[in-house]
């Protein structure tokens, strides 16, 4: 979850499958995005792939193209790469 | 906004979704120079949430009230509102994308101040809170959202002339995190009713004049009472199965 006093909130949902890849995602919150569709059609992408920096960072490039509003474009880079690292960080350790 | 634009003036009142088709139907069809632009002042009948296009069911509305208060997703994005048909007067305003209007941080900027104004009207202090609020010494009455298409902007928002406050904190859920740099850590805290502020009854009919006051003035709009089209009722009736799909409203559960 992401929240700062001047933006809205962002929720990320991510499931994994045994073997660390994504099987489903979902990016939530309170934010605006002008070509709302390809938000949609961006997380829907995400589905067989293994969380890390360089998804977070395709993941981000396209999510700009959406014109998100009310995040500022570094933060939810940011956001995205926590929450890729800490899903993958979490998973690894369950396989251990 | 430069120029006194001529818009069309409608004063309605329906279901969720039928007044979210309607506002989805106008905007395609203004984007499609069918529709002349609009400025729709409307109620929910009956009280309804809506949701932000992204927002999830379960985090924003509770239990209790989802199965006595009909949900609809929008398609625009921003916050879940509780439209009380006593006391909230929604808006919904068509424009084409002006210059000024293109950046969207500006543009909610100005159409939120034909709510600012109407709330000024009827002797509350109210200003712009970016980024898409509408606020009385400090505490929110409105909630502005936008979705664009076609190169036409769509603006609905809120305007709590009398909302039961109670009832919204109620059925609206909010993680704590939303409230950061808010100064509150409740809903109830952090809104507020004109009539509240005003410590008197503002009427429905006193709220709709102000508001068709507040938004001529502040938009510079020479308003003309209308109706709506035959082609515009058709694509909101073909529109309005989608806001009553299950599909659609718990698009994320």
């Amino acid at each position: 979850m992401f929240k700062k006093p001047t933006s809205k909130l962002i929720i990320f949902k991510l499931t994994l499958s045994d073997d660390c890849s994504i099987v489903k995602a979902s990016l939530e919150g309170d934010f605006f995005a002008y070509r709302p569709e390809l938000v949609d059609e961006s997380i829907d992408s995400l589905k067989g792939l293994k969380p890390d920096a360089l998804l977070a960072e395709e993941l981000h490039k396209k999510l700009m193209r959406s014109f998100i509003i009310g995040v500022e474009e570094l933060d939810l880079l940011a956001f995205l790469k926590e929450v890729f690292e800490e899903s993958r960080e979490k998973c690894a350790k369950s396989l251990k | 906004m430069g120029l006194t634009l001529k818009v069309r003036l409608i004063i309605d009142e329906g279901s969720g979704p039928y007044n979210m088709a309607l506002d989805e139907a106008l905007m395609y069809l203004h984007g499609l120079g069918y529709s002349p632009p609009t400025l729709r002042l409307y109620m929910f009948k009956p009280s309804t949430i809506t949701l932000g296009y992204f927002q999830s069911v379960s985090d924003n509305v509770s239990e209790e009230c989802l199965s006595k208060v009909p949900v609809v997703r929008r398609i625009s994005g921003g916050g879940a509102v509780l439209h009380d048909e006593f006391g909230e007067i929604t808006y919904s305003i068509v424009l084409r994308e002006s210059q000024d209007l293109r950046n969207p941080l500006h543009s909610f900027k100005i159409l939120t101040e034909g709510v600012v104004r109407a709330a000024r009207f009827l002797g509350a202090p109210a200003e712009f809170a970016p980024l898409n609020d509408g606020i009385i010494a400090g505490k929110k009455f409105s909630g502005q959202a936008q979705a664009r298409k076609l190169g036409v902007i769509l603006q609905h928002g809120t305007f709590m002339y009398a909302t039961r406050v109670e009832l919204l904190a109620k059925c609206l859920k909010a993680p704590t995190e939303k409230f950061v740099g808010k100064g509150t850590t409740s809903i109830l805290d952090r809104v507020t009713t004109i009539s509240a502020y005003l410590g008197r009854e503002v009427t429905r009919d006193e709220a709709v004049n102000s508001l068709i006051k507040g938004f001529s003035e502040a938009l510079k709009l020479d308003l003309y009472e209308g109706t709506y089209s035959e082609a515009e009722l058709t694509l909101a009736k073909s529109i309005e199965w989608k806001y009553r799909s299950v599909e659609w409203t718990y698009l994320r559960p």
